[in-house]
């Protein structure tokens, strides 16, 4: 889509500068100019700058903006989302040879679930009791119980959900976002990861990387307790005054020094970021102070609650909703370390942790339709990967790559649908099945995205994030 | 469009555009293949006709020879291709009853009555119309869109139609075959000889030649030179007309350019003073200056530095443990000792693949090895022991190939590869080098030239390391109590059997003996329900700390070897059964045990699906010129590739090593993708200049120091980065390669944080040794790491400023732990190879260099050295200008900057505020994976015990404070991030 990085040689290149900063000409036409040149021109220093202005999309955008929330450890599909009577049925009984066991030594008795499913709204969607806030926007929501991929341990199938590959160091999803349409505010960071509660996820700040995209498009780190970007604030030793002289004396040095080397976009944009990280400054703490929601809001995403990690929860959904609405292109949040990853003790483990997330996501989901911004959005919940329908550790399942549920809402997609389905053990998807890389592309598609353009020159490969597979966009999905 | 005229050779251009014929070079994937065509055709169309204007109208264009040759070349495989299928591969079975077999059919047309084709008539012509889809009388043809013509296919088709549609007969075609068959297969592309691939098609495949420079033997030019470099007669060979080159650099900007170039670090005002007042001619006086800085200690950290983006240096092993590797630090000064030696780079690349089989009795070529373990590796017991083997082996093999050839393997992993002639077979040949590497932490004893000083540090592990054994005895003691309470709710079950395991396992030890006892029990077969099950009676306390005791253990014996006489390395052998890897491997007694590993290709990659086996051998597209003798013993392979990775007629090695040099003077290569010289890397823009010191190097016996002398005391090297007509150098150079001007660049992160240290006099300029740990944001220091099972230990400065303010080619780089510093600043994370560093300009950068406690202690620092170093006010600010920019103020900047400080001075408090101090301990909370209750622990922070801040505010007065400010500005400066 755009021309390769390029460092020392922007600063001769002040032409390519104007014809991108000034939007006018930065449509697609100039962008194929550019690839064209340097696909063509041998060694062709080719200057394209990145920034964070906002892209023209490939297509119409059903969803401007994203909320990835991602729960860590594999949430099972059969205890939440994806019921199985037949399953309940035969709980305890041998499981049938189509079902392999990732270890082999493991008995495999199957294992029903112990929790009940009803049906929600009009269109009579079906959760486990364990999820009612959701059952209660259960009409906005869009359920997907296809979903299958091919990695079966933690790392690698966390990186491959959120990055398109298995190992590390590629571009996570939201940094291809906001490196195919920028940001609507310049004032805060594009692309914001908030982990937590508690430890980071498995895979830590890599699965918020921009890897080698630019480290523009990188997820800033939002911490949703205390300071919430690193080095945001000036040092204690610094007056407020004091780095107002110190910035206006470091301008005037900067500025000296570009009259003496003109033509330069690079230092022309250093010195401006300069005046930006000061209203970055400000605009991020305004908007992440979560005091100036009322007190019915802050209650409806479970701030007051008594659960620890259900407040905590609730207050990085409603910060991930106030940066939504100042403009921030994909907010990234996360679960804790893997903590839906359960062996054993499903029967109390899962209800915990559901608790934790049910009542901030559906309110989450409520909030943003009743400020009109659920039209816009487009969020998604869901783990690496699924569990298994035998039972593992007494009270258990194992890890399932085959087939698994992820909830949708917003932008784009059809209120209230059921997509795909399971075996009747819901062991794999067997209907209308849904890759990771299928997601990815699906998901791209709804921001305007086109997955066949969307790429980057590495090492001289034209990466996407799908690499090299096929994908299908799964437009049944689409309002 | 004035840059792609230039860059293609007009007059066989002009004939393609005759024929419409585009041709599309170098592309990576088949959606910007179709791209380029059309928009090369397009915006070429008008070109052609005013060139040939003169000469003929454009229907005039094509003759009606030029339609016979089209209908051979171009339109007969295409009705073959698209049509025949079912308009006359079955004569019984024609759609629609047209048939495409001969040119009165075409012109008899099928059902519709109308002829098929008009000749001379393209756009009355059913069958062009059809194929254009988009038509509304004619249905779209072929009916599959994915079979749709291309533009390009459609002009012929148009063209063939327009000049009369000749069909000639089958002699005539036979004739025309033969006589364009060699000018057809240039255009077409040549056929290139390699091994072989999965299918006859790939075989047999034609290449386009340029993609294939990289593949022919290295050439010398004759270069006639009279007192001037042959690099930069064969730069202005080709330097467009009437572009005029830059002038000669002032000296100030080239000793600041020629020091960070070789050392990473700034010149000494002291420097900058001799050079600038050297009475000598600039040339010699530079020479002088080039010749101090190659025997510079700190010249071999800076190539180092290069060289560990490539080779993916880290201290751990990434994954999901990202244990770390205590000595890999060893191979980290083996490259600094190498470039520093300049040692020749056949036997540096030679000792990296293959060290031990060259001597393993010496310890610096074991070490060597650490090059083969630079990937992120590691083997759970979560994962097929298989499947991270042949992780390790892809891994491997593709680092091999682009550290030292150029060539990107990993694309013939699953299939032959889409664009080079390196067939998958190919790949597993190379792969079957490593079949008998296996992955050892070897004994390797310490050499004198090491430094191993500050080994004392491992005390602060050994506190760790008792903490959690006091932990492990303590839960020990809670496990035994709760056995006697687990069975006494249990009368019905003797004691005995148990009570005998414990005196049993409280022989010679005591802790771990209720584990040792119920290991006794399940060994003689004791059913299990007949003594306590593991962790009885624990609390979710007890749970969350026996885990993080356990694997504190585990991951500390990782960090212990460290100290110890071991390396980072490989032996030759079988591949044992191994399940997990949770602690160093030591060289087993028996290295042949386990399986010999017989190479195959793996079908699309899958370790479980293997094709035909392989055996050892190297890129046979360069076999002709590079035989290779590859033994299929288990010792051996790897010295032997070696040899033929560093025969000097292997076209790509001396190359990609050049290139590389070259890049690290110039910023780019003069193939800009240093790792990727295949066809879909860029085409070198000095490809003479590039085999010129190819072959050079050879003949200075692989010395990189001779490469350095030759680059920099080149003209191009020594230009300004200024030029006097500086708007009309795009006009002539669009796309700046042509070194009219030299290229600034913004210094690497490493540079940035030693430059700032070297200033303020705080930088420890030791080589070697093991990893430091610098002061990082601390937040991310504290923050919680989540690893397998248990969290990593928090990040702690090293207690000393001295141990702490070291290079930052010294910094322990974990690959989950980054600083956050460094990382703004574009550190590449080490799980791919960098080719070239980036160098972005993003807002969080100013965070990191304005806002952070980092920057201000290196600004406070400063401000407290040229205070004390000078007499008076003026003087210690003109040292700070010396030291940061390598110049005094300049016109009212003195004035300005004392303005500055003075206003300052009157706006801070007399008294200093301190920032916080280090931590003692952080507390950490968790989920208790076991029973999902919530668990904490406290994890002291030993090693800042003995801290000691570097200086702080509070050490000094109000006055330095405000020069502090003043110092903070010119390290924020473009001045000082630009190296011109």
């Amino acid at each position: 889509m755009l021309s390769d990085v390029d460092s020392h040689s922007q600063l001769y290149d002040r032409r390519r500068f104007l014809l991108q900063a000034g939007g006018g000409l930065a449509g697609t036409a100039v962008s194929a100019l550019l690839h064209d040149e340097q696909l063509h021109a041998a060694g062709a220093s080719h200057a394209a700058r990145f920034d964070l202005t906002p892209k023209q999309p490939h297509f119409e955008p059903r969803a401007r903006s994203v909320i990835f929330i991602f729960l860590g450890g594999g949430p099972s599909q059969m205890d939440l989302f994806d019921p199985k009577p037949a399953l309940n049925r035969l709980d305890g009984t041998d499981a049938p040879e189509s079902v392999m066991a990732l270890n082999l030594d493991e008995k495999t008795l199957l294992k029903g679930s112990p929790f009940r499913f009803a049906k929600h709204g009009q269109s009579g969607m079906q959760f486990s009791e364990l999820l009612p806030h959701l059952g209660g926007v259960a009409d906005d929501l869009t359920l997907v119980r296809s979903l299958h991929t091919f990695r079966n341990v933690h790392g690698q199938g966390i990186n491959l959900f959120n990055t398109g590959f298995f190992l590390s160091g590629y571009p996570s999803l939201g940094a291809w976002v906001t490196y195919g349409l920028g940001s609507e505010n310049q004032n805060l960071p594009a692309y914001i990861a908030i982990p937590g509660p508690g430890r980071d996820p498995r895979g830590g700040a890599r699965l918020w990387n921009s890897a080698w995209l630019p480290p523009l498009y990188q997820g800033t780190r939002m911490a949703a307790e205390g300071l919430p970007v690193f080095d945001l604030k000036r040092s204690a030793t610094i007056s407020a005054r004091q780095q107002r002289q110190n910035l206006d004396l470091t301008a005037r040095l900067n500025r000296l020094h570009l009259a003496s080397h003109p033509g330069s976009p690079e230092l022309e944009t250093r010195i401006m970021n300069y005046e930006m990280a000061v209203r970055m400054q400000l605009a991020t703490t305004e908007q992440v102070d979560i005091t100036q929601e009322t007190a019915a809001t802050q209650q409806a995403y479970g701030l007051d609650s008594k659960n620890e990690k259900l407040a905590a929860y609730g207050r990085r959904c409603l910060l991930a909703r106030r940066l939504i609405e100042g403009g921030v292109r994909f907010v990234h949040l996360f679960a804790e370390n893997q903590v839906w990853d359960h062996h054993q003790d499903l029967t109390t483990l899962l209800p915990q942790r559901a608790k934790e997330v049910d009542q901030p996501i559906a309110a989450l989901i409520a909030d943003l339709k009743q400020r009109g911004l659920l039209d816009s959005t487009l969020v998604v919940i869901g783990g690496e990967f699924g569990r298994m329908p035998y039972l593992q550790n007494g009270d258990g399942r194992d890890h399932n790559p085959h087939g698994f549920s992820i909830v949708m809402a917003g932008g784009g997609l059809r209120r209230g649908l059921i997509y795909g389905a399971t075996d009747e053990l819901g062991y794999a998807a067997v209907k209308d099945k849904v890759s990771v890389h299928d997601l990815h592309a699906t998901l791209l598609h709804l921001v305007g995205l086109d997955v066949k353009h969307l790429k980057y020159p590495h090492q001289g490969r034209q990466e996407s994030i799908v690499g090299v597979e096929k994908v299908r966009i799964v437009k049944e999905l689409f309002a | 469009m004035r840059i792609r005229n230039e860059s293609i050779n007009l007059s066989t251009f002009c004939l393609f555009s005759r024929l419409g014929i585009c041709y599309c070079i170098a592309t990576s994937g088949l959606k910007e293949l179709v791209y380029v065509v059309c928009i090369l055709f397009f915006t070429c169309a008008p070109l052609v006709q005013g060139v040939q204007a003169a000469e003929r109208s454009q229907e005039q264009a094509f003759s009606k020879h030029d339609s016979e040759i089209l209908f051979v070349r171009r339109i007969g495989p295409l009705l073959r291709e698209k049509c025949l299928g079912c308009h006359g591969s079955d004569p019984d079975e024609i759609e629609g009853s047209l048939d495409v077999r001969s040119l009165k059919a075409l012109k008899n047309g099928g059902d519709s009555g109308e002829p098929a084709i008009i000749p001379g008539k393209p756009e009355q012509s059913p069958l062009y119309l059809a194929a254009t889809r988009v038509s509304n009388d004619w249905s779209e043809m072929p009916p599959k869109e994915a079979e749709q013509l291309t533009k390009q296919q459609l002009t012929w088709l148009r063209d063939w139609i327009t000049s009369g549609a000749v069909w000639p007969d089958a002699p005539r075609r036979k004739e025309i075959h033969q006589d364009y068959e060699e000018k057809w297969s240039a255009e077409d592309g040549v056929p290139v000889k390699t091994s072989g691939g999965l299918s006859s098609d790939w075989t047999n495949r034609k290449y386009d030649s340029a993609g294939l420079w990289a593949y022919q033997p290295v050439r010398k030019p004759k270069v006639k030179h009279v007192g001037r470099s042959a690099i930069d007669l064969l730069i202005e060979n080709v330097m467009p007309r009437g572009l005029v080159v830059a002038s000669r650099a002032d000296r100030r900007t080239l000793i600041r350019r020629a020091t960070y170039d070789l050392t990473g670090l700034p010149p000494t005002p002291q420097e900058v003073h001799n050079f600038l007042t050297s009475p000598r001619p600039d040339n010699e006086a530079f020479s002088e200056v080039i010749d101090r800085l190659l025997k510079s200690p700190h010249y071999g950290e800076r190539m180092a530095q290069h060289w560990l983006d490539v080779t993916r240096y880290a201290d751990s092993s990434g994954f999901a443990n990202d244990y770390e590797r205590g000595n890999a630090w060893r191979y980290r000064d083996y490259v600094v000792r190498s470039f520093n030696e300049d040692k020749p780079y056949d036997q540096f690349v030679r000792e990296q693949i293959a060290g031990d089989e060259i001597d393993s009795s010496n310890p610096e070529l074991l070490v060597a090895t650490g090059f083969l373990r630079m990937g992120p590796w590691e083997l759970t017991g979560m994962e097929v022991a298989r499947v991270a083997r042949q992780r390790f082996l892809d891994d491997v093999t593709n680092s091999v190939g682009e550290t030292f050839l150029g060539h990107s393997l990993q694309c013939a992993r699953c299939h032959d590869h889409k664009f080079d002639p390196i067939p998958t077979s190919d790949y597993y040949s190379i792969q079957a080098v490593f079949a008998t590497t296996q992955l050892s932490e070897r004994q390797a004893a310490f050499m004198p030239h090491e430094n191993t000083s500050g080994f004392d540090e491992k005390a602060t592990l050994q506190q760790r390391k008792q903490d959690y054994e006091a932990t492990l005895a303590q839960l020990d003691d809670v496990l035994l109590k709760n056995a006697e309470a687990w069975f006494a709710d249990r009368e019905f079950l003797s004691t005995k059997a148990w009570n005998q395991a414990l005196t049993q396992a409280k022989q010679g030890r005591n802790n771990g003996v209720f584990y040792t006892a119920r290991s006794i029990l399940l060994k003689q077969g004791v059913p299990e329900d007949e003594f306590p099950p593991k962790h009885v009676g624990f609390t979710p306390q007890q749970f969350g700390l026996e885990r993080v005791a356990r694997k504190g253990l585990e991951r500390l014996a990782w960090e212990m070897d460290r100290y110890r006489p071991f390396a980072l390395a490989v032996y030759n052998g079988h591949t044992k059964n191994v399940r997990a890897v949770s602690s160093p491997v030591r060289i087993p007694n028996n290295r042949m045990e386990g399986e010999l590993e017989h190479s195959c290709i793996l079908t699309g990659g899958d370790p479980f699906a293997p094709g035909q086996r392989v055996s050892p051998g190297t890129l046979s597209v360069i076999n002709d010129q590079v035989p290779h003798k590859i033994p299929i013993a288990i010792e051996g392979r790897r010295t032997h590739f070696a040899n033929w990775v560093v025969d000097p007629k292997n076209p790509l090695t001396t190359r990609v090593i050049v290139n590389r040099i070259w890049q690290w003077h110039f910023g780019e290569g003069i193939a800009r993708n240093a790792n990727n010289f295949g066809s879909t890397g860029k085409r070198p823009t000095h490809p003479e200049l590039l085999d010129w010191l190819a072959a050079t190097f050879v003949e200075d016996c692989w010395s990189i120091k001779a490469m350095h002398r030759r680059i920099m005391k080149s003209d191009a090297y020594c230009r300004s980065t200024l030029h006097s007509e500086s708007e009309k150098v795009p006009e002539s150079d669009p796309i700046g390669i042509r070194y009219a001007v030299f290229k600034p660049r913004r210094l690497s992160a490493e540079e940035l944080r030693d430059s700032m240290l070297m200033v303020t006099g705080e930088l420890n300029s030791k080589l070697g040794g093991i990893p430091c740990r610098p002061e990082i944001n601390q937040e991310v220091a504290l923050q919680p790491r989540q690893v397998m099972g248990t969290f990593a230990a928090a990040w702690t400065p090293n207690p000393l400023p001295d141990q702490r303010n070291r290079r930052s080619i010294y910094v322990l780089k974990l690959r989950g732990l980054m600083d956050p510093m460094l990382e703004t600043f574009n550190l590449p994370a080490p799980d791919f190879s960098c080719e070239r560093r980036e160098s972005s300009t993003v807002t969080p950068q100013v965070f990191t260099l304005f806002n952070s406690q980092n920057t201000y202690s290196r600004a406070l620092a400063l401000a407290n050295r040229v205070l004390k170093e000078s007499s008076d006010d003026h003087e210690a600010l003109v040292d700070c200008f010396n030291l940061i920019l390598s110049r005094e103020p300049r016109g009212d900047e003195l004035d300005e900057f004392m303005r500055h400080w003075q206003e300052i001075e009157t706006m801070l408090p007399k008294k200093a505020i301190t920032p916080q101090s280090q931590p003692l301990s952080v507390l950490r909370e968790a989920i208790e994976e076991n029973t999902g209750e919530k668990f904490s622990f406290e994890e002291q922070l030993y090693s800042n015990i003995d801290y000691v801040p570097d200086l702080l505010p509070s050490d000094v007065n109000r006055h330095v404070r405000a020069l502090a400010d003043v110092c903070l500005v010119i390290l924020n400066s473009n001045e000082f991030v630009y190296v011109y």
